[in-house]
């Protein structure tokens, strides 16, 4: 199990990472959902089938099954759909995200149920929303031929209203990890066809990660770079990513041991697959760390045994780097 | 979806004679900007330099070929693949990865003297090179290259992705460019 203390941050630095672009940025978070469903395949943690209300059916029932929601309702009648969401994780960010005026959705069963959904040619027209006190989610939406996301799709006609109402914090409660391997996966194989910029992305992630660290988990970070990725492997090793996260530093190198590694399958499968942007929360988060601190990361170098992993980071003072036009410049006419 | 590329790019470039652009794309049409890009550029010059900084150039080159770009049309500088030292041969120079800007400069240089004219030049991508430099840096860079492609009577452009990283250089680098062209 993890909790949503590590989870969540994950999933709110991706909406973050990609507000810029208004609701195009989910088509993007989308491309998150492919991922989750290949993961899960390879995984044999659901069955695809060819009948699209069966295989969503698998979807949910994974989700279930590993706490990310007690139940989830779908009617519907002629193309409106009702889908109701029960002791839905998701619902405290939600509301976040909302009151920084973000509609793009992170909620792994969204975005998977929406690869299914894109892949069969159809999109859901956000009609309404609604809350209730108790924390019961509902969406109204009008199925509609598409493969790519309008204003409509996104943004509901009608939001949900959160005004007065004070959700419980769910930080403390804890998921199964195969949705937290297949989130993870999905964050790092979703933006691959970009290459090695791809990274900027999950910059950013790390970035709105720490972010959401410091504000709904109240994490302090001490001035030095040291102490404070001391204190994000004991955050996040105490949500569940591991069992140890020992970090040592030294003038152009981050060292980390990781014991009973719970990205480790990820990595494993990404390494495997040539994938070389890995998408662990402490790694995404120690990277905004470091970047704050006026260093780059310019080399990540893993090794993984059985259980644990080691990374060596190998970083760059950005202070350091000088350009100098006139002498790159006039080496250049030489040449 | 790369003929609409090509025809946006066409239609944005067609009064400068040797145009330098800077390509600022979607990150969504990343793939389709990127052949219909080298697709004008190839047809306008014989041969031409592809500056690759996210993709070893193997894999580009598949990808242009599937495309009905001729490889042998375009050198590459390979600033992604693993290499021990410096790799040279006809149709590319790996020059390893993480290559600092200096010796990216150097690198492009030599390539380009390779080349006959008609040239052109292209950069994919200055928001790679963020991710290692501060943007300072990166828009020094980027204008002095853009500063020698008029001197070396090159056309070409370089590719930001929209990764809300790149404002900084875009707006430093924008005027040193005939045409900012967004796709």
């Amino acid at each position: 199990m993890i909790q949503l203390a590590v989870l969540d941050p994950m999933l709110y630095g991706a909406a973050r990472a990609f507000d810029y672009l208004g609701f195009r940025g989910q088509d993007m978070l989308d491309r998150m959902g492919d991922g989750i469903l290949e993961y899960g395949l390879s995984q044999e943690y659901f069955e695809r089938s060819s009948d699209p209300h069966q295989f969503v059916g698998n979807i949910v029932k994974f989700f279930v099954e590993n706490g990310y929601t007690s139940n989830i309702r779908v009617d519907q009648s002629g193309d409106t759909m009702d889908v109701v969401m029960l002791n839905w994780r998701y619902l405290p960010l939600l509301e976040k995200l909302r009151k920084h005026n973000s509609y793009l959705l992170t909620c792994p069963v969204c975005v998977t149920y929406n690869a299914v959904r894109r892949s069969a040619g159809v999109m859901g027209e956000r009609i309404s929303e609604n809350v209730t006190s108790d924390g019961v989610y509902t969406l109204r939406m009008k199925v509609v031929p598409g493969a790519t996301n309008t204003e409509n799709t996104v943004i509901p006609r009608k939001p949900a209203d959160f005004t007065g109402m004070k959700l419980p914090s769910q930080l403390n409660e804890s998921v199964g990890l195969p949705v937290f391997e297949a989130v993870a996966y999905g964050l790092a194989c979703g933006f691959d066809y970009l290459g090695a910029q791809a990274q900027l992305i999950l910059d950013n992630v790390g970035r709105g990660m720490l972010e959401f660290m410091r504000e709904e988990s109240n994490m302090q970070l001490p001035y030095d770079l040291e102490g404070s990725l001391h204190a994000l492997s004991m955050f996040v090793a105490s949500g569940g990513l591991a069992d140890s996260i020992n970090v040592q530093l030294s003038p152009s190198q981050v060292n980390v041991d990781f014991k009973n590694y719970h990205y480790l399958p990820v990595l494993k499968k990404l390494l495997n697959e040539g994938r070389s942007l890995p998408s662990c929360p402490f790694t995404l988060a120690a990277r905004a760390v470091i970047r704050n601190k006026g260093l780059a990361v310019e080399d990540m170098e893993w090794q993984t045994s059985t259980e644990d992993a080691q990374l060596k980071m190998t970083t760059v003072n950005l202070a350091d780097q000088q350009f100098d036009e006139n002498k790159v410049g006039s080496i250049m006419d030489q040449t | 979806m790369t003929a609409d590329v090509y025809d946006s790019i066409f239609q944005a470039l067609e009064e400068f004679d040797k145009p330098i652009a800077l390509t600022l794309i979607d990150p969504m049409r990343y793939q389709e900007a990127i052949l219909g890009v080298v697709k004008y550029f190839a047809t306008k010059s014989t041969r031409g330099v592809y500056v690759t900084l996210n993709k070893p150039f193997s894999v580009l080159t598949k990808s242009f070929e599937k495309a009905g770009i001729a490889s042998d049309s375009l050198f590459f500088v390979d600033g992604i693949t693993n290499v021990p030292s410096v790799e040279e041969a006809q149709d590319h120079a790996c020059l390893g990865s993480g290559i600092d800007l200096s010796n990216l400069c150097i690198g492009i240089s030599r390539a380009v003297g390779k080349l006959k004219e008609p040239r052109f030049l292209l950069l994919d991508s200055l928001s790679t090179l963020l991710i290692y430099n501060d943007s300072k840096a990166v828009s020094k860079f980027a204008h002095l290259l853009t500063e020698k492609m008029r001197r070396w009577n090159t056309s070409g452009s370089l590719f930001t992705v929209e990764m809300n990283a790149e404002k900084d250089v875009v707006s430093q680098l924008a005027p040193f460019c005939d045409k900012v062209v967004k796709i």
